[in-house]
């Protein structure tokens, strides 16, 4: 990280604070529009372990931003963009509905919006955020465990809680860089919150 | 990794579906054949000469069938011209928005001149064959066989290129989910080259039992050779197989093992890609002491079924229903409505014109010699 004027926009969710409530699901449809069935941004429940030792994680997803966006490498029509600010967008005037995007995202964030015809995923809001607001599922979390902002301010919220506890971020060994980072209780792995591969598929 | 279950939490549906895999088939099964013909045609052309016009024809019936689903999967069809606005080099589409009309261009003129061979040779005097062969427009004594012969054999070579550029842009496509398992491996163009010529030959064995009572002699000449050749690929499969079970072990972070690949949702494609398309054919071609043409046709359907799962596998894990319960989504009906009003529109210009032929038959069946005197 470093006090830098370009701006890198980036969330962290703090998984203890999290109760599946879905109001950032909630939100989200109605800011973006989101059609019947689809999902900018949602939130997956899952039950780990056996008996007497179960415990129940919740986690909330959305498009990663990813540093290194597979999605914009596989993009034939370069609809897909990164902003300056690490945003990663759709040109929905440009996709042609490939989806070859899709199959190269690993966090399944992206889906087909039949009413624009072309590939969609979270933006971050960025319509709020270009106009000095938060996300949508920011600003309604029950629980206040999304934060938002800018990771190369130093004295921003997010800077602070990535330098003040060890996050972590979604299949790091891919090489994707998230720019979604989450807050995990203590002595657990973010991998046995997401779960197996195997199991995603 | 603890145990879990999903409680809950929606997904999205697959990105790739089965159109992508009859893509995948079909235009896998052209390039096959396409690498046979180039094979007979340099080292054969007595024996397949006779197969070669079937063989390339089928070829690009089946390259021009495979087309079809990848612009019926577009949600913008119409769109597709993007691809030609921009050259993405790290995207697979965009080198296939190169590589396929490249494939088709080859692949049209290898299939025209071997027809004009054929057309002129058994001396044909449909007026409708005769003008596919462009006799009226370039007559037999300005290109005469010996010189098509020639020009085919040259031009089996950049399509043979344009065939392997195929596999190999295929298995990038496959390669794209880099985040799934088995999908990201360098051995998969391998896979579809050798799944081609194995399913490209069972399209040649095909024809040669259906036109054996025609073409006896020669159908008995080319049966063995092209049977050497499928159970070449056979043995290739057998690699690859062998390969992508290797590549299990090469990614433990992705908790997959051989036996998930046997017990949980991948043991349908794996076990019929293994012992319907490898094992079984295998077994009795070494069984049977005098294997019979019609064997061959049986072991080289095998193979073919087998490697359809292999690319449905591939494709979509045997996912044929999605999450939403839909086979096919809203806008892939969309786009196969808009496809198929096209070809009905470009099929009612033919059939107009070919009835105007008819009609004016003067026109349609123009002697060459009578061109060459104008």
């Amino acid at each position: 990280m470093s006090n830098s004027s370009v701006k890198r926009y980036a969330m962290v969710i703090d998984l203890r604070r999290c109760v599946a409530c879905n109001a950032c699901t909630v939100s989200c449809k109605l800011e973006n529009a989101v059609p019947k069935a689809k999902y900018r941004s949602w939130v997956v429940e899952r039950e780990v372990g056996a008996y007497p030792a179960v415990d129940n994680f919740k986690l909330p997803r959305l498009c990663n931003h990813c540093a290194k966006p597979p999605c914009d490498k596989a993009c034939p029509t370069g609809a897909t963009v990164v902003a300056e600010d690490g945003t990663v967008l759709v040109d929905s005037s440009v996709c042609i509905g490939c989806r070859y995007c899709m199959a190269a995202c690993p966090y399944g964030a992206r889906y087909i919006n039949t009413k624009v015809g072309s590939a969609d995923k979270c933006t971050f809001c960025y319509h709020r955020v270009q106009n000095g607001l938060q996300p949508a599922c920011v600003s309604t979390c029950v629980g206040h465990a999304r934060f938002f902002g800018d990771l190369n301010q130093p004295d921003s919220t997010v800077a602070k809680l990535v330098k003040q506890y060890p996050v972590q971020t979604l299949d790091p060994e891919l090489g994707t860089n998230p720019h979604v980072f989450y807050i995990v209780p203590e002595g657990t792995d973010l991998k046995t919150i997401w779960g197996p591969r195997e199991g995603r598929e | 990794m603890e145990p879990g279950i999903y409680l809950s939490g929606p997904m999205h549906e697959a990105p790739l579906g089965l159109l992508v895999a009859a893509y995948l088939f079909f235009t896998s099964v052209s390039e096959g054949l396409v690498l046979l013909t180039a094979f007979g045609l340099w080292f054969h052309d007595d024996k397949f000469s006779p197969h070669l016009p079937l063989g390339i024809s089928i070829a690009l019936v089946m390259g021009m069938i495979g087309a079809l689903p990848l612009m019926i999967d577009l949600a913008q069809p119409l769109r597709f011209i993007n691809l030609y606005k921009t050259f993405v080099i790290t995207s697979p589409p965009s080198w296939g928005a190169l590589i396929l009309p490249v494939y088709m261009g080859f692949l049209s003129a290898l299939g025209w001149l071997l027809l004009r061979r054929y057309i002129v040779q058994s001396k044909t005097q449909d007026p409708l064959l005769m003008l596919i062969a462009g006799l009226p427009f370039i007559s037999k004594e300005v290109l005469p066989v010996k010189k098509v012969t020639e020009l085919a054999k040259w031009s089996a070579i950049p399509a043979s290129f344009a065939a392997m550029a195929m596999m190999t842009y295929t298995g990038m496509i496959i390669g794209v989910p880099f985040g799934s398992t088995l999908w990201p491996s360098l051995s998969l163009p391998l896979l579809y080259a050798c799944s081609a010529v194995a399913t490209g030959s069972v399209l040649y064995l095909w024809g040669i039992k259906q036109y054996s009572s025609r073409i006896k002699a020669s159908g008995e000449l080319v049966a063995p050779l092209v049977s050497k050749i499928l159970i070449f690929a056979l043995l290739g499969e057998c690699v690859i197989m062998l390969l992508s079970i290797l590549n299990v072990f090469a990614y433990p972070d992705r908790q997959v093992t051989l036996l998930h690949m046997i017990f949980t949702a991948h043991k349908v494609p794996f076990l019929a890609e293994t012992f319907l398309g490898i094992v079984l054919p295998i077994v009795i071609l070494y069984k049977v002491k005098e294997p019979t043409t019609g064997i061959y046709g049986f072991c080289a359907s095998l193979v073919l079924a087998g490697s359809l799962v292999t690319r449905i596998s591939l494709v979509s894990g045997l996912t044929f229903v999605s999450v939403t319960g839909r086979e096919f989504m809203e806008f892939q009906i969309d786009s196969f409505e808009l496809i198929v009003s096209m070809i009905l529109a470009t099929m009612i210009v033919m059939l107009s014109y070919l009835l105007l032929s008819k009609l004016y038959p003067n026109n349609s069946s123009i002697d060459s010699s009578t061109h060459i005197q104008m």
